[in-house]
């Protein structure tokens, strides 16, 4: 293994070198292409280059880029409701080019995105944020060849997911429940499918993926690490365009229309996995495992006026599963348990443009999150169904205003009402359970924010804002007091619906500084306060699709954390090579943990199974990025601690004795590379390795045996050992093809991927058992316990995808 | 190049040797998203010395009360949990202030053999070391009492459940109870088993003889004999059968326990109660015992089903420190593991014949008769028999309810 290892860490190495080297013979051609009469940027712009026969499409900012050799070329751009603009160019060294299209009689409506320079990454104050874009995502070798967003995530530097499974995301040594999903401006609360092996998120209609940790921006509140906000691409088409994929698990179709031309059109998108019919061929093992899972995302975009713009997404996602590896529900006695569950969200956002410089956006967003879990009895023909959801509804809006180069700002409103089903068990037409139904909670956020973007001198911008918000938890509810000691319930007050629980009053700074050193260099700090009323509380190793999410109340407290960074960032090459160094240190306080033996399923009194502790989480980032070129990537190192400690007096309550311990998520060592080689118009050839210290591990410290015989394991301490190193490589090569002379319409390529290139088995957990006989005595020796290592993948995985567009 | 592909995974063990190409490789597809493959590797142990654990169990049934404690300890250094001997265990009424001394036999503290406490009752241990160390309980009350089973079922299953050891799915009885749960209070279960089989062979001596209740290698008996022995004719091992009635007894290996939380005062249907492995295809007789736990007893033992029993899934639980309601009222930073239970028992057996199973059994079944000790010549006496030895998991008492 280590021989393994050595090789490919060769490989790396190459690969960067020649990812170092560039190409000497090309020059990049940028563009930035503006509304004439506006100076806005224009989204999707068509751009054709001969003799190259290349082109692509401008992104949200109105920016492209293309490196190619030196040559004269002809340049075509073509956007709807636009003249088209032809111009030559001698191209002989790196070139921006400014472009302005002139409006035809019949105007599209003015669309406002802010402008991005070239080298945002040194000028802006922003901190901590990673931003893919779908091309991106496009190239990042996946599992079974399914296109994710969080699985591309953990690729970037300070994010990562618990294994192979895991129902979410750790950003920055943060728990999976303390970022905040945001797509289209509606939270997600469960954003996998198949138990956390792929992400919700409808690919292919995907714009742009931000994630934030550090300052974040005042915009986003809620959760105490992150946000990531994944924004739907808007339908700017004049043409029906139809692309799609077919893949080992799923497929996927995403459309693409003007409905009336020029004023309303259409994205819609969707993906389906059912693949499970076919498991009972395959062993008798799987007659009864079931996962189906479908995701579908529409866009409608209405174009009013040319000062008004007006979306509306849909995003529906659904899930179906049994699996036998999953634990059973105590005390419904069913045949087995199964998974169903569903994501329905709706955003409307209106975006007015008073002029250039100021804009409106009015957003109203509602989401329902449903997760059931069904238990068919024994020898009955009844379904018991647990049933749990979450509503919410939120209004948001925002002025902003670019009042000058060196000065702009947003001001904003947003509240956010949140009504928790914890749970309901239905006994169907069976008599052996009893109906439960827990409180609904009902939860308001009332929010107010400013930010302001102001370079007063010419090496110093700032961003400072702030986020006031009023939580106010409303009945019906039950309030209890405990009895420290035993946890026996000392007094109860009953709130009437509608009636104030409590309230929360909380503001939460921002601030973000850069200092340009030179014009490729800048020194950046950041400081953000944030609070979370919201949390998912469970005592598993990942929560499961129902997993209990529970509003803040009197006993349990908002979480809060307080997150400082600082940074260097420096551009190399023209901006060809961005390389930056950050560091972040975060306290937070009432972290959740859960007492032992606390059972979330139905129970009445959460609060009192919950603990809340402090928490720290500090490290170092290192990124080197080339993002274009015929070879480009990214090489991250992180350096992180992420720990926890509990405060109680009472013995069973406490986690290692009250002193420090790492949490779940304490990764201190992760290397991410990813490398891209477009050699040829007709094959992409990337790569990416994942090398990180393996996840913290609770190991006995003793065993002893009942009276029946049966060995036990003895934990006394939480994380005190760890799991092999974590390490994997895998491979994607997209081969694409030219347009047929017959069909010039249609578009096809194949993308075949290797995950797991070289077959390292990187355990998931480990876990002890009684031994059987001398079985496994070689391995096992003389210890009174088992112990197995579970994989979710021991070998190379392949997976071929065909792809095709159609316009 | 799918064939070439297939090579390179492991998972494929669970597909049948017939599959062509294909099938394996989508088999292992699925592998990757329904399966999870699991490996032996060495445990790993943070051992810690000095840690007490006290077992206790008392009960209405007489005879089966009992106290086990113990301490971890290096001893050569090698980990172990010794009993610790020639401690004063006392059992306590709290209404009445009687007490019980339970005494030592066989690593055990034990009471009168006629002693059994009932419905009602508050009991509390106090237990005193020889260095002087003390460990009391919480008091425990017996809350419930009988809870009369209306009908018991035992389902056979040639897919029973899988096993990591074997890797593979192994046959086995589920034997489940149908009962009234009683309205009046909550109410939380807990069952464990004994089973018997009747035992053919008594004793496997691998590498020697058995001779005077213990196996002696064929180099210590050569030693002995010398050149008596014909080496041709010895072999890996030798059998030997009970010469007296014998039965092997087995203990439940998984935790089954059950809350009336979601179904107070409602008839529970085939609730699976005991898991019984096919071990071998011998008839078995399994003696049930259910216990009315109290709450607090319920969580200790939910916390040992995690432990035991859940703890290889994606979403396991954290294992959590097997505290239970033991103190020691000296030192409140003492760890002291393990708990006191009292609670209302009650029993119940089932014979299952298991003659006409087809499946092999997980225990391999050696026949006397080829693997007895052969002669040596020269006058040694050659033994195919042994008696039954009573111990914790052979009896030579016919079982209650033991159908030849």
């Amino acid at each position: 293994m280590i021989e393994k290892g050595v090789q490919f860490s060769f490989l790396l190495v190459l690969l960067n070198f020649n990812f170092l080297l560039g190409q000497s013979e090309e020059y990049r051609l940028s563009f930035k292409i503006l509304s004439a009469s506006t100076g806005i940027p224009i989204n999707n712009a068509n751009i054709f280059l001969s003799p190259c026969n290349c082109g692509g499409a401008t992104d949200e900012n109105g920016l492209f880029f293309i490196d190619l050799p030196k040559n004269k070329y002809s340049i075509t751009i073509t956007f709807i409701g636009f003249a088209d603009e032809s111009i030559e160019v001698e191209l002989e060294k790196n070139t921006l080019l400014d472009i302005k299209l002139y409006e035809k009689e019949e105007r599209l409506s003015e669309v406002i995105v802010r402008a991005k320079k070239l080298n945002e990454n040194i000028t802006t104050p922003q901190m901590g944020v990673l931003r893919l874009k779908n091309q991106e995502l496009k190239k990042i070798p996946t599992a079974l060849g399914e296109l994710d967003v969080l699985r591309a995530l953990t690729l970037l530097p300070g994010v990562n997911n618990a294994g192979e499974i895991s129902n979410g995301l750790s950003v920055r040594g943060g728990s999976l429940d303390q970022n905040l999903f945001l797509f289209d401006y509606a939270p997600v609360f469960n954003p996998t499918h198949l138990f956390g092996l792929f992400s919700v998120f409808t690919p292919d209609v995907i714009s742009s993926i931000d994630l934030y940790r550090s300052n974040i921006p005042a915009r986003y509140g809620g959760r105490t690490t992150s946000v990531l906000d994944i924004k739907v691409k808007n339908p700017y088409v004049n043409k029906f365009k139809l692309t799609g994929g077919i893949g080992m698990v799923s497929s996927r179709f995403n459309i693409e229309a003007p409905l009336i031309e020029d004023k309303l059109m259409v994205v819609a998108g969707g993906r389906a996995g059912f693949t499970d019919f076919l498991l009972p061929i395959f062993s008798e093992r799987l007659d009864n495992t079931e996962a189906d899972f479908y995701d579908a995302t529409l866009k409608l975009l209405y174009l009013p006026t040319e000062k008004d713009q007006i979306s509306l997404t849909g995003f529906y996602t659904k899930d179906f599963y049994k699996l036998d590896l999953i634990s059973r529900i105590e005390n419904i006695n069913a045949e087995n348990n199964q998974y169903d569950f569903q994501t329905l969200n709706g955003t409307i956002n209106w975006l007015h443009s008073f002029n250039q410089s100021i804009t409106l956006r009015n957003i109203v967003v509602a989401g329902n999150y449903d997760a059931d879990n069904i238990f068919p009895e024994i020898d009955i023909p009844n379904e018991i169904k647990f049933k749990s959801s979450i509503k919410y509804s939120s209004f948001i809006s925002e002025f902003s205003n670019q009042v000058n180069d060196v000065f702009d700002y947003y001001v904003g409103i947003q509240a956010n009402r949140y009504k928790i089903e914890p749970g309901q068990l239905d006994p169907g037409t069976g008599n052996s359970v009893l109906p439960v139904e827990l409180d609904t909670e009902i939860s308001n956020e009332f929010s107010g924010y400013a930010n302001l973007n102001w370079q007063p001198l010419d090496f110093l911008t700032l961003s400072t804002g702030f986020r006031y918000t009023y939580y106010l938890l409303q009945g019906p509810f039950t309030l209890n007091d405990y009895e420290t000691a035993t946890g026996n319930v000392l007094n109860t007050e009953f709130f009437e619906d509608g009636e104030k629980v409590n309230e929360y009053n909380r503001i939460e700074p921002r601030l973000g500084i850069n200092i340009l050193l030179d014009e490729n260099t800048s020194i950046k700090m950041s400081y953000a306060r944030l609070n979370q009323y919201l949390q998912n509380i469970y005592n598993s190793t990942t929560p499961l699709p129902t997993s209990r999410w529970k509003a803040a109340d009197p006993n349990i407290l908002p979480q809060t954390s307080d997150a400082f960074g600082v940074g260097i960032y420096k551009n190399f090459h023209e901006n060809a090579i961005e390389v930056g160094l950050e560091g972040y240190y975060r306290i937070s306080e009432n972290n959740l943990t859960y007492r032992p033996g606390a059972d979330f399923f139905l129970e009445q009194f959460v609060d009192r199974e919950v603990v809340q502790i402090p928490g720290k989480a500090y490290g170092i980032e290192f990124s080197l990025k080339k993002p274009n070129g015929k070879v480009n990537g990214w090489l991250n190192y992180t350096w992180s601690k992420s720990l926890l400690r509990t405060e109680s007096e009472d013995l069973s309550d406490r986690i290692n004795n009250n002193q420090w311990f790492e949490s779940d998520f304490d990764i201190p060592h992760t290397l991410n590379a990813t490398i891209n080689f477009e050699g040829s118009e007709y094959n992409t050839l990337s790569f990416n390795f994942v090398g990180q210290t393996g996840r913290p591990l609770t190991v006995p410290n003793g065993t002893i045996e009942l009276s029946d015989g049966i060995d036990v394991p003895i934990f006394l301490e939480r994380n005190n050992s760890r799991l092999p190193l974590y390490h994997r490589l895998d491979l994607s090569w997209n081969i694409h093809f030219s347009k047929s002379k017959e069909n010039k319409r249609w578009l096809n390529d194949w993308t075949f991927t290797v995950y797991n290139l070289y077959g390292r088995k990187n355990p998931l957990n480990r876990f002890y058992t009684q031994r059987n006989g001398s079985q496994n005595s070689d391995v096992f020796l003389d210890s009174p316990l088992g112990s197995f290592e579970l994989y979710i993948l021991n070998s190379p995985l392949f997976s071929l995808t065909y792809n095709f567009t159609f316009q | 190049m799918i064939s070439m592909q297939i090579k390179l995974y492991n998972c494929i063990k669970y597909v049948k040797k017939k599959s062509f190409a294909l099938k394996r490789y989508i088999h292992c597809l699925l592998c990757f998203f329904l399966f999870a493959c699991t490996e032996p590797v060495s445990p790993e142990f943070e051992f810690e010395s000095g840690l007490i654990y006290v077992d206790a169990f008392v009960s209405n049934l007489p005879g089966s009360s009992f106290v086990n404690i113990a301490e971890s300890n290096f001893i050569f250094n090698r980990y172990q949990n010794e009993f610790i001997e020639n401690a004063r265990v006392v059992l306590k009424n709290i209404e009445t202030g009687t007490e019980v001394v339970f005494v030592e036999e066989d690593e055990s503290y034990l009471p009168e053999n006629d002693f059994s406490v009932q419905t009602g009752e508050s009991w509390e241990l106090d237990i005193l070391l020889p260095d002087g160390r003390q460990y009391k309980s919480l008091p425990e009350t017996i809350d419930a009492g009988s809870i009369p089973i209306s009908e018991i079922k035992t389902t056979y299953d040639p897919e029973f459940m899988f096993s990591v050891s074997e890797d593979d799915f192994v046959p086995g009885h589920s034997i489940s109870f149908t009962f009234d749960d009683p309205p009046q209070e909550d109410n939380f279960y807990f069952w464990r088993y004994r089973s018997f089989e009747e035992l053919i062979t008594c004793e496997i001596c691998e590498g020697g003889l058995f001779r005077d209740g213990e196996c002696i290698s064929y180099g210590a008996y050569i030693a002995e004999f010398g050149p008596c022995i014909d080496e041709t004719v010895v072999k890996p091992f030798n059998t030997y059968t009970c010469s007296t009635d014998c039965w092997k007894i087995r203990f439940n290996e998984n935790i089954k326990i059950f809350s009336d939380e979601f179904s107070n005062g409602n008839k529970i249907n085939n609730l699976p109660v005991a898991d019984i492995l096919l071990f071998t295809k011998n008839d078995i007789l399994v003696e049930i015992q259910q216990y009315s736990i109290s709450a607090e007893g319920y969580r200790y033992f939910k916390i040992l089903k995690d432990i035991v029993d859940n703890n290889g899934n994606f979403n396991a639980t954290p294992p959590a420190a097997l505290l239970g309601n033991m103190f020691n009222p000296n030192n409140g930073e003492e760890y002291v593991l393990g708990r006191f239970t009292a609670a209302f028992a009650s029993t119940a057996s089932v014979f299952i014949d298991r003659t006409n199973i087809l499946e092999k059994s997980l225990e391999e079944t050696l026949i006397d008769t080829e693997n007895a000790e052969l002669f040596f010549g020269n006058g040694l006496k050659v033994i195919s028999t042994t008696p039954c030895v009573e111990s914790q998991f052979r009896t030579g008492t016919r079982p209650e309810g033991w159908i030849d």
